[in-house]
């Protein structure tokens, strides 16, 4: 009861809503910190992709009171959440009770003490509580940034800006490499994983130090690697392959690996034949682990929801489990969300989507307490880019800046960054309701290296437009 | 090679399955080796039938007995030829008729005249909805396996891989004959000209969903809303342009300073927005419903919601007051004939088809044949598949460097193809088809496909960190064997389908390939007896199923290998299908021949 009370403390989620927690994910938790040993040195950095581009401007915007709050109302209109919750034949066409609790204000303070009254999406209820525990920062109007600079500058070419703004799958090139460059084809944290204290810390380790639940990825491929892409569930075993003491498959596993030996200089032969050597050795290793701590995983993927994302978080908290086994002192990850592209239809899909976003991250905040790791792994947001802030009637197109999350145990709440105007042709409008980032996702990339461990060379070789930012890395992390 | 079991080139085998050996120039197939007639070695020649096996491999879903047996009979162009002159396999009368037993096919609208004798099909059920989705994915897999138009069909599935639309957005995965029936268009013009192909997709119900042009509105200041840009900026980025300016063999155009010169401006995206207002599915109940309209006719112009101003676009003036249709169709040309759209297509085709590098000079004698296809018409879409299958470079010879990776999906239906599989149930199915290959007909996750055209797959046998801890393969005593490559072979070349082949999915791919060889459970039977014919000699087999399925590029080592091992069984059904097994999980069979 004493660790039920202390895990609800630490989330903030003591008097929040019941629903949140279901009682045998509750008694799972117990078990599970019980079968953990000591605390060893660890860190993990996940990274949840909002594929698509999310309009952010309806998943944190003002409440009344807050300065931003008229032109928020006037530039969405019938997008504006307050104006679609509000419509009682919409909540009553969903027969959900979801948004029944209305708005969920959040109170941020920024670097200067300035308090900021803010509202979540209605779907984001965990979101609120961990926010009221200061486990979220939000950070506002943040993009993809080479160098900084006005928006005359940008439009003379006085200053670099991102190329092919608004492409999507350009301006995700950019977010992967972190320094809102797009012509290269490496992702921070897989350059990250290639410096040398890291290779050090993962020598001998079963998987490389990159981890991604969504196909191959960008942001985990470094010079010379790529990350392990993984599935979530259980992992499946390969038929008719390898089955200890059964002399017919032994003999075709013999055979296959004599297959994939032969030697050959035809590169595409030896790729493919790599590719099959991996997913045997893969399976093998998985499943051999699940086996061993089957019912400790099970009780971990009992504290998630089905939903997507859900699944995906609930696989890095197991793969997180199993970091001592797989020797891996150190992860990311990377997961994802999609169907961001709301074009059309975003009433229907966009508070689904928010909603998944917040139970997966509750959830995952709820195992990692259950495994004493709260402070020791860090959770944030990228998508795309951001939404116009106006609408077409129906969904939104493609922007720039948007707002963003860091959550975890070790992070200081608040706002960062500039809160923008919210208006169409106002201040920070670049061009037709498309925001021009104030803050540099680099700012925010090279805070989250720091943290994961990463010396200050190497942040400057990840980040070498750090430099161009004034108020260099975002102070994201309480100071120990 | 066993040289007598080859009559002009055409294996015996082959020959006996379809009853026409010629008793006097053909070994037994069923005798022992070394009962040959040596003095039988007529034309003995293996060639023809290992460059018909590339052939089908490139140009259909890989080859059958049968189609093997028919194209070593005929030069590449006449069999070229021949696939364009035969009549199209439609893919939304069938799919309207499994998705509800009670339904009748009904004439293609597409091909015709008959939108009135069109059953409108009514989609509010839900269970009959999934039921049409797959129902679609069913009819692709028929045709894919049987179909006869295989040039066409194949064609088809890489313009779809172009042309994306997919059922992964909400409304369309209630609407499989609506999918069906926007494939049918891609089927209809594989061999016709891209400007009827890009405006037919523009006006398309499925297209209109997916990209959301459907429903869009012209700008209202009261409401403070603009027009959507999603399918303006798609159709450059994707369907036609492309990003950045080319040349036309399709290397990118730089500035001084070595930037990419964009094709588009954010204002073009702008101008070409309002252009696509005002259009809606037909006998919609609301402008703009995603639920209610047909998706099984063109959609059409509710001149209310379009904009009538004056557009301009790549600094040309679209005067205000045109009519919608002729506006959008004087856009299209205008994109259609962006000296990008022959190299940005053509690249493209080839990828699917041939080759994942073509050299700067393929790309150009396409894009030439693109632009112009001798009769002054630009955009022939049969000269241009023509042009990629009979170049010199779709022919390398046997032994030469792999020019692509199979895509997960056509290297298992071309296993089944092989043995002429049939479905043990009604229907043809897979279980799980973009769960287990990552790809199926119109189910990328996005527009940008399921793969990109430039993944560069990070494989570098020099010095690899991977190694350590990459995969594991560190670990295995054999990994030095694989790790002598020169290094001017490191992996800087593209490989897109690598792209989805990650370990969750190879690991279920091999498995449904046991499943399949091994199980008498599987969801199709396949038809052994040639092989097992040859079984006898496993060297017999072996060069059958080699000409089969690697067009004869299995190397003596990894012949031997599997001789030895097939050394150890004696069942020759086994026998067979262990060989099938250990040949088609191979990543010797995952790379196109």
């Amino acid at each position: 009861m004493v660790l039920r009370r202390e895990i609800l403390k630490a989330l903030g989620l003591l008097g929040a809503s019941t629903a949140l927690l279901q009682s045998n994910a509750l008694q799972a938790l117990q078990t599970i910190a019980a079968q953990q040993h000591g605390e060893k040195d660890y860190k993990g950095l996940v990274c949840i992709m909002l594929n698509g581009g999310n309009d952010a401007f309806n998943m944190v915007f003002p409440a009344p009171g807050h300065p931003e709050y008229k032109n928020y109302i006037h530039t969405r209109q019938a997008l504006a959440v307050p104006h679609y919750v509000k419509q009682p034949q919409y909540l009553a066409n969903k027969g959900d009770e979801r948004y029944s609790s209305g708005l969920l204000p959040i109170m941020l303070r920024d670097l200067n003490g300035k308090q900021h009254a803010l509202n979540l999406h209605p779907g984001m209820e965990g979101l609120q509580a961990l926010s009221k525990a200061q486990q979220v920062a939000v950070i506002a109007n943040t993009g993809v940034l080479i160098e900084p600079g006005s928006r005359e500058e940008f439009k003379q070419s006085k200053r670099r800006k991102p190329a092919f703004l608004f492409a999507h799958n350009q301006q995700r090139k950019a977010v992967y490499s972190g320094t809102g460059e797009n012509n290269v084809n490496t992702g921070w944290a897989g350059v990250m994983s290639e410096q040398e204290h890291f290779l050090a810390m993962h020598t001998g380790g079963s998987l490389p130090m990159g981890i991604s639940f969504r196909g191959s990825h960008q942001w985990l491929r470094g010079k010379d690697s790529m990350g392990a892409v993984l599935a979530p569930g259980k992992p499946g075993k390969i038929l008719g392959f390898g089955e200890q003491g059964n002399k017919r498959q032994q003999a075709r596993a013999d055979t296959v690996q004599a297959l994939q030996s032969l030697p050959s200089d035809d590169v595409l032969l030896r790729l493919m034949r790599g590719k099959l050597t991996s997913a045997q050795d893969l399976a093998t290793v998985l499943t051999q682990l699940w086996t061993t701590h089957s019912q400790a995983l099970a009780k971990l993927d009992l504290m998630f929801g089905q939903g997507k994302l859900s699944r995906q978080l609930a696989a890095v908290a197991q793969i997180i489990f199993l970091r001592e086994e797989l020797g891996m002192p150190r992860q990311v990850f990377m997961v994802e969300l999609g169907g961001f592209d709301t074009h059309a239809g975003q009433i229907d899909k966009h508070p689904l989507l928010l909603t998944e976003l917040s139970r997966a991250i509750t959830s995952f905040q709820l195992a990692l307490a259950s495994l004493s790791l709260t402070k020791q792994v860090t959770t944030f947001t990228a998508s795309d880019f951001g939404r116009t802030l106006t609408s077409n009637g129906s969904g939104t197109d493609h922007g720039w800046g948007s707002h963003q999350f860091v959550i975890g145990g070790a992070v200081q709440g608040g706002l960062y960054g500039t809160w923008p105007t919210l208006l169409r042709g106002g201040a920070d409008d670049y061009r037709s309701g498309r925001l021009l980032p104030s803050t540099s996702l680099t700012q925010i990339n090279a805070s989250l290296a720091q943290w994961f461990g990463a010396s200050e060379s190497e942040v400057n070789v990840l980040f070498p437009n750090l430099r161009f930012f004034a108020a260099g890395s975002l102070p994201l992390f309480e100071t120990a | 090679m066993s040289k007598s079991l080859f009559v002009n080139g055409i294996s015996c085998a082959l020959l006996a399955y379809f009853n026409l050996a010629p008793a006097t120039s053909c070994a037994s197939t069923v005798a022992p080796a070394n009962h040959y007639n040596p003095q039988l070695g007529l034309n003995v020649s293996s060639a023809k039938t290992n460059a018909a096996a590339k052939l089908l491999y490139q140009a259909s879903f890989g080859p059958t007995p049968e189609t093997l047996l028919s194209a070593q009979k005929i030069t590449r162009q006449q069999w070229i030829a021949a696939q364009m002159a035969l009549a199209p396999s439609w893919h939304y009368p069938l799919t309207t008729q499994y998705c509800d037993g009670s339904m009748t096919p009904t004439t293609n609208v597409v091909d015709g005249n008959d939108s009135a004798n069109t059953n409108k099909v009514e989609n509010n059920n839900p269970a009959n909805s999934r039921a049409c989705l797959k129902a679609q994915e069913s009819v692709w897999l028929e045709h894919a396996l049987t179909a006869k138009d295989q040039l066409r069909q194949r064609v088809a599935f890489a313009l779809s891989q172009i042309l994306v639309v997919s059922s992964k957005e909400p409304p369309l995965a209630k609407y499989g004959d609506g999918l069906a029936w926007y494939y049918d268009l891609l089927v209809k013009h594989s061999f016709g000209n891209y400007r009827d192909l890009l405006q037919d997709v523009t006006l398309s119900p499925a297209m209109g969903v997916y990209l959301s042009m459907q429903g869009n509105r012209k700008a209202n200041l009261n409401k403070n809303t603009f027009p959507d840009e999603n399918y303006a900026r798609e159709v450059m980025q994707l369907f036609s342009l492309g990003l950045y300016q080319l040349d036309i063999s399709g290397q990118t155009i730089l500035d001084e300073q070595g930037n990419k010169l964009p094709s588009y401006q954010q204002d073009d995206v702008e101008n070409l927005a309002r252009v696509f207002t005002g259009w809606d599915l037909v006998e919609n109940k609301r402008y703009g419903n995603r639920r209610t309209g047909r998706y099984d006719t063109f959609m059409e112009l509710s001149p209310k919601q379009h904009d009538y101003n004056e557009k301009v676009l790549f600094g040309q003036h679209i005067k205000a007051g045109m009519k919608a249709k002729q506006e959008l169709s004087t856009s299209l040309d205008l994109l259609f004939n962006h000296p990008n759209v022959g190299p940005f297509i053509s690249r493209q085709l080839i990828q699917r088809l041939v080759a994942s590098n073509p050299s700067p000079e393929y790309i150009k004698r396409i894009a030439t044949v693109f632009n112009d296809n001798g009769a002054g018409v630009r955009g022939d879409l049969g000269a241009v598949v023509q042009a990629i299958l009979l170049d010199d470079d779709a022919q390398t010879p046997l032994m030469s460097p792999a020019l692509k990776l199979k895509e997960p999906l056509l290297n298992y239906i071309g296993f089944l193809r092989a043995f002429s599989a049939k479905p043990t149930s009604e229907h043809y199915q897979l279980r799980q088809l973009n769960g287990t290959f990552g790809q199926g007909p119109m189910r990328a996750d996005s527009v940008f496909n399921f793969y990109q055209p430039d993944f560069i797959a990070n494989f570098n046998p020099q010095n690899q960190p991977q190694a350590k801890f990459n995969y594991l393969v560190a670990n295995r005593v054999d990994s030095e064997a694989s790790i002598a490559v020169p290094t001017n072979q490191q992996m800087t070349a593209v490989s897109p389908e690598s792209q989805i082949m990650v370990d969750p999915l190879l690991i279920k791919q091999l498995s449904l390939i046991f499943k399949q060889t091994m199980s008498n459970n599987a969801n199709f039977n396949l038809d052994l007896t040639a092989p097992l014919a040859l079984s006898a000699n496993s060297i017999d087999m072996l060069d059958y199923l080699d000409q089969l399925l690697l067009a004869g590029q299995m190397t003596p080592a990894f012949k031997a290998q599997l001789q030895a091992h097939l050394n150890h069984i004696k069942n020759p059904k086994r026998q067979v299908k262990e060989a099938v097994y250990l040949i088609v999980s191979s990543a010797d069979y995952a790379v196109q021949p």
